[in-house]
């Protein structure tokens, strides 16, 4: 009978397997969905009725038998396991082990933590400022005078007179919180040493072959002021949507430190000069992620978060 | 490679301070591993004349000698040594002198008769390897001379690290040579000229196979020698630098290459056949008997020289027994070559043998130097062991090109930062050999001397330049951009860290606005002196649910839940770290701003998955996380901080004294309704920056455990009523200082147990750190953890 014959065939060929890999081939070419032994058990249903029960007993009967072979195969190629792999009562190893939901950072956290690391590298080290402030520390401080215009440059928000939410020096983003904001003092610092960290900053975090221009600007805080420009990152400056076809992108407001604020914290601006900068992290998280519309930010919702 | 100062001395002055020299020769590369004194310091020991020997009465091997130790003085002394005869020059030790070897002379009673002294051996006074007998000094001396003034002046030694690419240091004129250049002072190593005798026909044959393998060959034939030990002085300088002394003529080869840095080998001249020496590459199979005892077999990889009949010496490696130089030997071929570094380096590797010659000429020799060897080794022949310089075969027949480089100084501006004009360059090139000229001051021509194989090209220029200006000079009296950490680097790292975690926990972070309505005060139920209810305000807010600083960051948070399950997203775990603003003004008038971190969990009943059924969040997985988020920071919350629950609102609190540090738990039904929630929200807020502050930012390594664990488990039924934290407290404190970990495994109520009581499995580990644990001594901790348990809090061990 073919039965017979089917086991026989899976018994020399299972003696002659040295490699536990071949027992999957086996084990589909006998017990598969196309295999011999399966093709029999659905041709006993074309039998004659009398037939069927034996000739289907038969048939399990070798399945059962294979079944053994195989896994007395198994265990004598060795790589075996004892312990179970799934829980009680589980059988199907393809069940999906998680529900689909990690935590994560959210994208401008993860923004600000590359800013700082790159300039961690350049040798700077992170303070943290107060978001409230005297109106002194704020305007007088950073050589804004008196009932100047220039106070008008940024909205401020006032608690008292005195005191205020600290603005920003950014031009870029009018916005609380989120600005990384450099400063660097010694003797010897020129717009030399701005640009380079500018420049180095914006490679690293836009590419290397990222450029940077210096446009003339003005804030009270410094002189002289620039604001920055990098090279559009999509189109490398030939112009494109992303940059409003002008090839460069603002990224940030700088200049060196204006002598008047060098002179309220007790520096001789003789001897000593500086520069600062600020950059929005928001601004570089929507350049750098695509991120078209600034209220995706605050407004958290898992959908978008989940993207980064 | 190990410099004798007072070698070195011979040739250039040195700073007194050893460890001003050993400083100063560090800085400018020549790396001193270690240095150490030696020679003998005690002026007791001095030159003695043995003037009698007569034998002890009571002791066979012993003598009883009479030794003038000045020219007034005699001491009797009791000598064990077979070779003591009256006449000889000997050292001696008198009473109080102190041997290199840390032993003291003391007046002794050797087998009834008095010793006054000791004659002593080359061991005795560290000077090599002969015990035999004691050392007898050649020539006539003045008794009572300091010992060491005629044999071991004390020396300081200087073990020095020599790079690969620097063999000119394995030298003291090398090193000499640096010296001079630290100290910009000149420095000379005796020079000989020998006149060599001419002769139409030389006694030896000299063929040099090829000038690749073998670039130059001076041979000397020197005649009359006599061979012998060598001088003290001779002895113990290569002593010094750890080559023993074998006889007059090896040594001077010897001392010539510690000296110059460049190996010669003597031969035999009668020993060599057929009168040729011939530099060739050895036939496979060719035998030679070397002078380690060695018999090496070769092929044709290895380099040899040979003589009619076959190999007599490994080129630039070892010589052979046959040709040796041999107490008899009256005539010699003094080889100084120069061979190809690769090929010795492959046949001593090969052959595995390894010498000072192997290991200069692997390096690179300097083939200019060799007939200034040759000259100077012959000098020291005619001075020492006498003989008539012969003929002298110089085949050179890879004679180099000088090399000279255009060098340009602003290379030095450019790698160094420092401004050097050609001037410069020259005063700091010319002592290290460097011939140096210049058209002008940018441009300085200079030609590498033959020794300096490393200096190819303007890059190592440079590092010379600096070597000799001072590697510490280079950048000094720069401003250079430091990072001044101040502890706000390691809070911010710290909360980077904590939002890692919590991300990894599952948990997404949000970033919310600073600003809000103000309105949650009393749906909160926050008391009235809450300072989360001192709110300051903004004069112009942009609108109006932007008017106050947020004191808490759940109000901004909550309205993040709330727009998300307005999206359908209704399982929300998030978190937030960010500033509030209490309005309890400093002494400037500024409010408080005060790190926070917010976690929310959220899910609605149903909101299932597989593996977890019908899990809802609970009380336990806001304080899980609190606590893990705790254990990951090296905070034990759960013991260190104060835990109190309050039944009526479903809120626990960790305090640290009276500041709460932790707040959390079930959101109030007043909250939920005014955001409108209709699944249980379950939140925690932390004080971040107080949070830091109790945990260990670095850690300090502890030993791992050397003593097994001892394990118990216990089951104790509980009435109602008594907490856990009740029971762990009294657990911890009578387990005392063996509790090494405490598990809760099981906690069970049903039938097997009285109504009204509960059991709990608990898990315990002991380990002591200084031995192992006895049973009988934890059943004694046992039984007095559950007497009190049983005393103080009625609990029972579950039968
Ligand atoms: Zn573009």
């Amino acid at each position: 009978m073919d039965v017979d014959r089917i086991v026989q065939s899976a018994k020399e060929e299972l003696s002659a397997c040295t490699d536990a890999h071949d027992l999957d081939t086996i084990r589909i070419k006998y017990l598969g969905r196309k295999g011999s032994l399966t093709a029999l058990l659905r041709a006993v249903k074309d039998l004659p009725p009398a037939e069927r029960p034996a000739a289907g007993a038969a048939v399990n009967a070798a399945k059962l038998q294979i079944e053994e072979l195989l896994s007395a195969k198994e265990a004598s190629l060795g790589g075996a396991r004892s312990g179970s792999v799934m829980p009680e009562g589980v059988s199907d190893p393809t069940l999906p082990a998680h529900d689909g939901i990690a935590g994560r950072r959210h994208i401008l956290s993860r923004v600000f933590r590359e800013m700082k690391n790159i300039f961690r590298g350049l040798g700077y080290s992170i303070a943290h400022g107060p978001d409230v402030e005297l109106e002194y520390y704020n305007f007088q401080a950073l050589n804004f005078p008196e009932e100047h215009p220039s106070r008008d440059l940024q909205d401020t928000f006032y608690i008292t007179d005195d005191i205020l939410l600290r603005t920003q020096t950014s031009p870029v983003q009018v916005r609380f919180m989120d600005q990384v904001e450099g400063l660097y003092v010694d003797t010897d610092v020129t717009m030399a040493d701005l640009k380079k960290d500018v420049e180095l900053f914006t490679r690293e975090m836009f590419g290397p072959n990222t450029r940077i221009r210096f446009r003339p600007h003005f804030f009270p805080f410094t002189e002289p002021s620039a604001e920055a420009d990098m090279s559009c990152f999509a189109c490398q400056g030939s112009g494109c949507a992303i940059c409003g076809h002008a090839g460069w992108i603002e990224i940030m407001g700088a200049g060196m430190v204006h002598p008047n604020v060098l002179r309220a914290v007790e520096y001789d601006p003789e001897v000593y000069s500086g520069f600062a900068f600020g950059i929005g992290v928001d601004r570089i998280a929507m350049l750098k992620h695509g991120v078209n519309d600034i209220r995706l930010f605050l407004g958290n919702d898992l959908r978008f978060l989940e993207q980064f | 490679m190990l410099i004798s100062m007072n070698w070195l001395k011979r040739y250039v002055p040195v700073p007194d301070s050893v460890e001003t020299f050993v400083h100063d020769l560090t800085m400018a590369g020549l790396n001193v591993e270690t240095w150490r004194e030696r020679g003998l310091r005690d002026p007791n020991i001095v030159v003695g004349r043995v003037l009698e020997v007569a034998k002890h009465p009571d002791a066979d091997r012993l003598s009883v000698c009479r030794v003038a130790v000045s020219e007034a003085e005699t001491k009797r002394i009791v000598c064990g040594a077979p070779n003591v005869a009256a006449g000889q020059f000997v050292p001696v030790a008198l009473i109080g002198a102190a041997l290199p070897n840390g032993l003291t002379i003391k007046k002794t009673r050797i087998r009834g008769v008095d010793s006054e002294g000791m004659i002593c051996s080359d061991i005795e006074l560290g000077m090599g390897q002969d015990a035999k007998g004691i050392m007898v000094l050649d020539g006539e001396y003045v008794l009572g001379t300091p010992i060491a003034d005629i044999l071991m002046p004390p020396d300081v030694v200087l073990e020095l690290e020599v790079t690969p690419n620097r063999p000119d240091l394995l030298s003291h004129a090398g090193v000499a040579r640096e010296t001079a250049a630290i100290y910009q002072k000149t420095f000379a190593v005796p020079e000989a000229t020998v006149e060599s005798a001419a002769s139409d026909k030389p006694e030896v044959r000299l063929e040099i196979e090829s000038g690749s393998d073998c670039p130059r060959y001076v041979g000397r034939i020197v005649r009359g020698v006599k061979v012998g030990p060598s001088p003290a002085w001779l002895a113990n300088s290569l002593e010094a630098v750890g080559i023993n002394s074998i006889n007059n003529i090896v040594d001077i080869t010897n001392f010539v290459m510690m000296e110059l840095g460049q190996p010669l080998h003597s031969f035999d001249l009668k020993k060599l056949r057929g009168g040729a020496v011939i530099v060739r590459r050895a036939f496979d199979g060719e035998i030679l008997a070397a002078l380690d005892g060695e018999t090496y077999e070769l092929t044709k990889e290895h380099l040899v020289i040979a003589d009619e009949k076959g190999p007599v010496a490994l080129a630039g490696i070892i010589g052979g027994n046959d040709t040796a130089v041999t107490a008899g030997t009256a005539d010699l071929f003094l080889e100084c070559a120069c061979f190809h570094p690769t090929l010795v380096r492959r046949t001593r590797k090969a052959l595995g043998i390894s010498t000072e010659a192997s290991y200069r000429f692997e390096r690179g020799s300097d083939r200019e130097i060799c007939r200034k060897a040759s000259d100077r080794a012959v000098a020291l022949f005619q001075e020492i062991a006498g003989g008539t310089p012969g003929e002298v075969l110089d085949v050179y027949k890879g004679e180099l090109e000088p090399r000279v480089l255009d060098f340009e100084t602003i290379e030095v501006r450019r790698l160094l930062g420092i401004n050097l004009g050609a001037a410069d360059v020259a005063r700091l090139l010319a002592p290290l050999g460097f011939a140096c000229t210049s058209k002008d001051s940018d441009l300085v021509r200079i030609s590498v001397p033959s020794y300096r194989a490393d200096v190819a090209e303007e890059a190592d220029i440079v590092e010379e330049i600096a070597r000799m200006y001072g590697y510490d000079r280079i950048g000094k009296g720069w401003d250079y951009r430091c990072t001044v950490s101040a502890g706000v680097e390691h809070f911010d790292e710290f909360m980077e860290a904590v939002l890692d975690h919590l991300a990894s926990r599952g948990f997404t972070e949000t970033i919310t606005s600073s600003f809000n309505e103000g309105s949650e005060a009393d749906a909160f139920g926050w008391p009235a002196d809450d300072p989360r209810r001192e709110r300051i305000a903004i004069r112009n807010p942009l609108v109006s649910t932007q008017r106050f600083m947020r004191t808490s960051l759940l109000p901004g948070m909550l309205d993040v839940v709330r727009r998300n399950l307005d999206q359908g997203l209704k399982r929300l775990y998030i978190c937030q770290a960010g500033k509030v603003f209490l309005g309890r003004p400093d002494g400037r008038g500024l409010p408080e701003e005060r790190w926070i971190l917010t976690l929310i969990m959220t899910k609605p009943q149903g909101d299932d998955f597989w593996l977890n059924m019908n899990k809802d969040v609970d009380l336990f997985d806001i304080k899980r996380e609190v606590e893990l988020m705790g254990r990951r920071f090296k905070i034990d919350i759960w013991h260190d901080f104060h835990y109190a629950f309050q039944k009526k609102t479903g809120m626990f609190t960790y305090a640290v004294r009276d500041r709460t540090m932790i707040e959390g738990g079930i959101l109030n039904d007043a909250v939920s309704a005014k955001y409108d929630f209709d699944q249980p929200v379950f939140y925690a807020e932390m004080d971040l920056a107080g949070l830091f502050k109790a945990c260990l930012i670095s850690p300090r390594a502890k030993p791992l455990p050397e003593y097994p664990v001892s394990k118990r488990d216990l089951s104790l039924v509980v009435k109602s009523g008594i907490t856990w934290q009740e029971i762990e407290k009294s657990l911890v404190k009578n387990c005392g200082g063996l509790l090494e970990s405490l598990k809760l495994f099981d906690v069970y109520t049903g039938d097997q147990i009285p109504s009204g009581t509960t059991a709990y499995g608990i898990k315990i580990q002991f380990r002591a750190n200084d031995r192992t644990l006895t049973d009988a001594e934890i059943d004694s901790v046992i039984d007095k953890v559950l007497s009190k348990l049983k005393n103080e809090l009625d609990v029972e061990l579950r039968s």
